[in-house]
């Protein structure tokens, strides 16, 4: 969520009280100070209204911000592949290129629906807490879009959004009558454009982590349909209750810094309902299921945290000390995690699995994603350290259970991610963002309602995705044949072998 | 003694061993192969080019029993790799002339 609060510009009145008695949501004073410390965020809208000039001055992007914003959507998009080649290596070698392809054709099918409908559902303004308005179906009109920043957050009612500060950026409770309104801007001081990019890639990454729990055993066809009707009917809807400053669970003040809940809990989510709906691959559970390739698996694992910068750090908003926080927690809580997972496994199995250190590590970024903006250092470890070991436990249990979530979706991104979402409202910083769970009065509440609108992002997830694989399974089913199943999906699918010997021919 | 060799589909391996496991028969030496026989193969299609694989691929599994066992184990390895469907593969049963096992030197039936 921060990555909004960064860009928001607050009235002239709350500029001239120095931020730590504007009225804003528990968050906001984060983005408040750390606007204090670049000295950037508030530039555009703040200096024009400061200096009471009528006509606002034309916005001019921050370069640097912009370059770094366009840098991590190329990051973020990465991460795709990356998790194309993660999951391959999974899977048993005559499943390579479908298991691929579920990645790679999200790229082109999600990309698409984001600019026909998804980035209006999810970021239009004039809408309600529930969904954007419809205005930008299509996108924003060309000149708009790239010589304008993202304009203020409109509500329901058509106004811009405000919301009220009730703690400063040092956690405390600010008086009543000192509270004052802040309209909100989203990644204010980069090109609209560059926002609506950036964003698209995390509507094409989503998707692609459900079809950990469908591999091997599901047609290709209806797998496109339902992932283009998941990224409109759940992702955008999500996507606008927890970003966009309309949205329900903004205005709450529920923090997911990068997507924890967007991304994570609610692709893990819909893997849940997926692996219940479509069923378990023929002979699971008797017969081997071996991963054909983990080096290509580990060199998956290295391209999504490498990617991962970008989703993470590129979630600021722009090159300032707030994505530099980020960037340093990301890495701290993939390594600490990866590191819990070889322990354990050492003393659990008195050998470290390849396989487990890079599970670990994609357990850990998952833990930090909603957190990266809003703990310290330290708790970025122990956001790792903690999330590593729940997912340890979920993946071993998953291991023994009858539900087929093949690649450990669920396991990894769904509780990751519910994980994550608690440890931040436990380890939120107030001297960082804030908000301290054990310091602000009504600290409990924090930790509640970050269960609260957790849970609820899950429940819509797993519901609609059980709802919507299911009337795809009544029209015109989701299985492979028994046949093509054993034949391997990349000839009965796509009439290719990934690994095709010539001696054959 | 004869040697018992199946060729069967590569996805009926671990049916064909458990099913010699229940009989008894533990002992197998098992090779990824090519071949063709009445079955046609099929299409892959790279860019534009078609290409036709008539050699699909099999495992060929192998089975030292004694004579009065063979029809068993035919049964059995037949029975577990049967999908009946063109390309099941085939079974071949030859004679073995003497066995010798490496560790005791134990000849023939001793041997199996």
């Amino acid at each position: 969520m921060t990555e909004f609060f960064k860009t928001l510009f607050v009235s002239p009145c709350a500029k001239a009280l120095g931020f730590t008695t504007a009225r804003m949501a528990l968050p906001l004073a984060f983005a408040a100070l750390f606007g204090a410390l670049t000295g950037h965020a508030y530039a555009q809208g703040g200096g024009a209204s400061a200096s009471e000039t009528p006509e606002p001055a034309p916005f001019a992007p921050n370069t640097g911000d912009t370059a770094w914003v366009l840098a991590s959507a190329a990051l973020v998009l990465l991460m795709t592949p990356a998790l194309a080649f993660f999951y391959g290596g999974l899977v048993r070698g005559k499943n390579m290129l479908n298991t691929l392809m579920m990645s790679f054709s999200a790229m082109a099918l999600m990309a698409i629906l984001w600019v026909v409908a998804g980035y209006s559902i999810a970021f239009g303004n004039n809408g309600n807490p529930y969904h954007g308005g419809l205005g930008w179906a299509g996108l924003p009109p060309a000149m708009e879009l790239f010589t304008d920043n993202y304009p203020p957050a409109i509500g329901a009612d058509g106004k811009p959004v405000q919301l009220t500060m009730t703690v400063d950026a040092q956690g405390k409770a600010i008086p009543e009558a000192d509270q004052k309104a802040a309209d909100i801007e989203l990644f204010a001081t980069v090109p609209h454009g560059a926002f609506m990019i950036f964003q698209m890639m995390f509507f094409i990454i989503t998707p692609a982590l459900i079809s950990g729990a469908l591999v091997e055993r599901m047609k290709f066809v209806p797998y496109l349909i339902f992932i283009g009707l998941w990224g409109l009917l759940v992702y955008c809807p999500v996507a606008h209750w927890v970003w966009h400053p309309a949205g329900w669970i903004f205005t709450k003040g529920a923090m997911d810094f990068a997507g924890g809940a967007v991304v994570h809990v609610n692709a893990g989510f819909a893997a849940l309902a997926g692996a219940l709906v479509v069923g378990q691959r023929r002979g699971y559970g008797s017969r081997p299921m071996l991963p054909h390739s983990l080096p290509l698996c580990l060199l998956g694992v290295g391209l999504l945290w490498f990617g991962w910068y970008g989703f993470n750090a590129g979630s600021a908003g722009g090159a300032g000390a707030l994505g530099v926080m980020a960037f340093v927690n990301t890495t701290l809580g993939a390594a600490a995690a990866m590191l819990v997972w070889m322990i354990i496994d050492l003393v659990t199995r008195k050998e470290i699995s390849a396989l487990g250190a890079g599970t670990g590590a994609v357990a850990g970024l998952v833990g930090i994603t909603p957190a990266c903006g809003f703990v310290s250092p330290t708790g970025a470890i122990l956001v790792g350290a903690i999330t590593s070991g729940v997912c340890y436990v979920m993946a071993t249990l998953r291991a023994r259970g009858k539900v087929d979530d093949s690649l450990d979706a669920f396991a990894v991104h769904g509780v990751g991610g519910f994980t994550g979402a608690l440890l931040t409202g436990i380890f939120a910083t107030g001297a960082l963002s804030g908000v301290n769970a054990f310091i602000v009065p009504g600290g409990l509440s924090t930790l509640l309602l970050q269960l609260q609108c957790t849970a609820v992002v899950a429940a819509y997830s797993f519901v609609m995705s059980y709802v919507i694989l299911t009337a795809i399974k009544a029209l015109g089913g989701l299985r492979a044949t028994d046949e093509s199943e054993e034949r391997g999906l990349d000839l009965s699918m796509h009439g290719e072998e990934a690994y095709a010997s010539e001696s054959r021919v | 003694m004869k040697l018992v060799e199946a060729v069967v589909r590569p996805h009926k391996l671990q049916d064909v061993k458990s099913a010699l496991a229940d009989i008894g028969v533990v002992g197998m030496t098992v090779t990824d192969v090519r071949g063709c026989g009445r079955q046609k193969g099929h299409v892959e299609r790279y860019r534009g080019s078609e290409y036709t694989v008539d050699l699909l691929s099999k495992v060929k599994i192998e089975v030292a029993v004694k004579d009065s066992q063979v029809d068993e184990v035919v049964e059995c390895i037949a029975t577990a790799a049967r999908t009946g469907e063109i390309g099941d593969g085939k079974i071949f049963i030859r004679p073995i002339e003497q066995v010798v096992r490496v560790r005791t030197g134990d000849r023939d039936e001793d041997a199996l």
